[in-house]
């Protein structure tokens, strides 16, 4: 006999750890958000989302979110197809040489792109080196988007990875012998029965997006300003914390969304008569 | 006119350095035979498959087919269709688009590629399952899909890679006939690669049995079972059963001089040869009966059922048997006095070594 009652206390201890770390805090951000003097409102999202400021924040932390999002899908589908190919021991050496920037201190890491990208630095001198014009890599949105690339493809790429390793092999060489040529291959066969993959991924590797700090704030400068640093200003340099609680919550949603909208093709393919 | 030579395998080679999957393979396929590559796993059967399917190119050798080389043909432009051991349905595809790929990719169009998908699904009998997800199919059902999807592109030859041992056995039976129905009714050159002896008999016009990636013996299937190439095709066909002794001719032919007795051989024994009793050849009676040829003593007995498996004592040496259960053997015991026999016609006699014996 199961008993699901003895089963559920096994949960106990992590879900006192979340309920009280991070479901309470998260409550209490969206109750700060709608407290006001005059008693419960709306007014500070009113006045929030009436700034156009904050529709450009908005804007720019869903683009650069997307942004790296299709980045890394571009750079990891390659990855994983050719990881696939290989033995299990080589798979893991290089999967983890290849996660390894995300055992790496933020940080460190951004310095390190600072050095690599700036104007003096290492890729552009090496441009000037074969007389190419200096490219503006950093403090901008391209900086800000190949950093967080930089960190967030191991997400894309496990994710992915765990896909394309459920796709029997067999099914390409079928594929092959029924005539399709290795992009219809990929479109047709592989690609949709790994959207699983690219959803959890794209859904990890935007909600870290749009919630990075430090990357922004580093590789961007003082122009690329997206709404986590917004949050972090309102909180600690203007002290308004009823505008950060209602700024953090826009990006909660924001992340929410986009997380939802990807978990549908999984829901409708789940929902499909069997 | 049947093209006796139709698919061809001409000293076909394949593997890297030192280690060859396939040693050295000839073999040529009729048009419209259906030909089994038989052994165990390991032997190259199928490599073999892939190589015709154009999965793996060959180290040495050709693949003709109709008389022109496919060395350098890819897959798709070959003919050859292939049928997978585990199906390799694409499972976010419905039926009808699975059966109507291979046409999609050669662009034929709509109205056609739905005429002839139907065509095909009613042809292995599953006119309803167009709209379903493989998933929602039995293993018979999709297996039949699988077939379908193969046979729609109308190809010159069609391959199956273990085709039956992904299902139970009761459907096995059903889907060996389905194949054989299909095979009379397309006329379709086909290999099929297994490593079940029944299997590979009950279908095949041929079998070739492959082992150490060597094609061992190339034969109908009753000719390859009645007199084996070696001793290692006897033993995969579970010829165990040797009579040890020293063979002498005498008039009209040899005869076995084994444990004080002379055992009549068939006249297609020669000195140096290996005799084999097939176990559902060795018969069993109580000691006494008429039937019985020879004094023997039972030391095992097993009761399967439908079958009794039996070890005797018979002229110095054991010999395992099977035979229908029947009332005989209810009063037999192990230890008794019994008589054994069998039919000289039956006897299996093959060269005692492989030619290409390899240390």
């Amino acid at each position: 006999m199961r008993r699901p009652d003895a089963r559920a206390g096994l949960v106990l201890p992590a879900a006192l750890f979340m309920g009280l770390l991070y479901l309470l805090p998260v409550l209490s951000l969206l109750w700060g958000s709608v407290q006001t003097d005059a008693g419960l409102s709306l007014a500070g999202y009113r006045q929030f989302l009436g700034e156009d400021y904050a529709w450009t924040l908005l804007a720019r932390t869903v683009l650069l979110s997307l942004a790296a999002v299709l980045a890394s899908l571009a750079l990891a589908f390659p990855v994983a197809l050719y990881l696939r190919r290989l033995s299990v021991r080589w798979r893991t050496v290089l999967a983890v040489l290849l996660l390894s920037p995300l055992l790496t201190s933020v940080v460190v890491r951004t310095l390190a792109w600072v050095i690599l990208l700036g104007q003096q630095g290492v890729v552009n001198a090496g441009l000037q080196a074969l007389g190419l014009p200096a490219l503006a890599l950093i403090y901008n949105d391209a900086g800000v988007v190949i950093g967080l690339v930089h960190v967030y493809f191991g997400y894309m790429l496990l994710c992915l990875l765990t896909s394309v390793l459920k796709v029997d092999p067999a099914q390409w060489l079928a594929a092959a012998n029924l005539g399709a040529g290795p992009w219809r291959r990929w479109w047709s066969v592989i690609l949709p029965q790994c959207w699983p993959g690219v959803a959890a991924g794209a859904a990890l590797v935007f909600a870290q997006c749009a919630s990075a700090y430090v990357t922004p704030v580093l590789l961007g400068g003082t122009r690329t300003k997206v709404l986590a640093t917004e949050v972090y200003d309102l909180a600690m340099t203007y002290l308004d914390w009823h505008g950060a609680a209602v700024a953090a919550v826009v990006l909660f949603g924001a992340t929410w969304l986009f997380v939802s909208l990807m978990s549908l093709p999984a829901r409708r393919r789940a929902r499909q008569p069997a | 006119m049947m093209d006796p030579a139709f698919l061809r395998f001409a000293g076909v080679r394949h593997g890297y350095g030192a280690r060859h999957v396939l040693e050295e393979v000839d073999l040529a396929v009729a048009q419209g035979e259906f030909v089994a590559l038989l052994g165990p796993s390991g032997c190259g059967k199928t490599t073999l498959l892939n190589l015709t399917a154009g999965f793996l190119a060959p180290s040495a050798g050709d693949i003709l087919l109709d008389g022109a080389s496919v060395r350098d043909v890819p897959s798709h432009l070959r003919g050859i269709a292939m049928v997978f051991q585990n199906y390799a349905l694409f499972p976010h595809m419905r039926v009808a688009d699975n059966v109507g790929f291979g046409l999609r990719m050669q662009r034929v169009p709509g109205a056609e590629r739905r005429r002839r998908v139907h065509e095909a699904l009613a042809l292995v009998q599953l006119p309803d399952a167009a709209d379903k997800y493989p998933d929602a199919l039995s293993g018979g059902q999709r297996q039949r899909v699988a077939l379908a999807r193969a046979l729609v592109l109308r190809p010159r030859v069609l391959l199956l890679d273990e085709p039956l041992s992904n299902l139970d056995p009761a459907l096995r039976a059903n889907l060996r006939a389905e194949l054989l129905r299909l095979h009379r009714l397309t006329g379709m050159t086909t290999v099929m690669v297994t490593h079940d002896v029944q299997e590979a008999f009950s279908v095949a016009d041929r079998v070739a049995v492959m082992m150490h990636g060597r094609v061992q013996q190339y034969d109908a299937p009753a000719r390859v079972y009645r007199r084996p190439a070696n001793t290692r095709v006897a033993d995969y066909f579970g010829l165990g059963n040797r009579l040890g002794g020293v063979m002498r001719a005498c008039a009209g032919g040899h005869v076995l001089d084994s444990g004080g007795l002379s055992l009549p051989l068939p006249p297609d024994a020669r000195p140096g040869m290996t005799v084999a009793v097939p176990a559902h050849a060795l018969r069993l009676a109580a000691a006494g009966a008429p039937q019985g040829s020879l004094p023997a003593r039972l030391t095992a007995l097993t009761y399967l059922g439908d079958s009794v498996e039996f070890d005797v004592e018979v002229a110095g040496q054991t010999l395992r048997g099977v035979q229908p259960a029947g009332a005989w053997a209810e009063p037999l015991r192990p230890g008794d006095a019994v008589q054994a026999g069998w039919d000289v016609a039956d006897l299996v006699v093959f060269p005692a070594e492989a030619p290409d014996a390899t240390a």
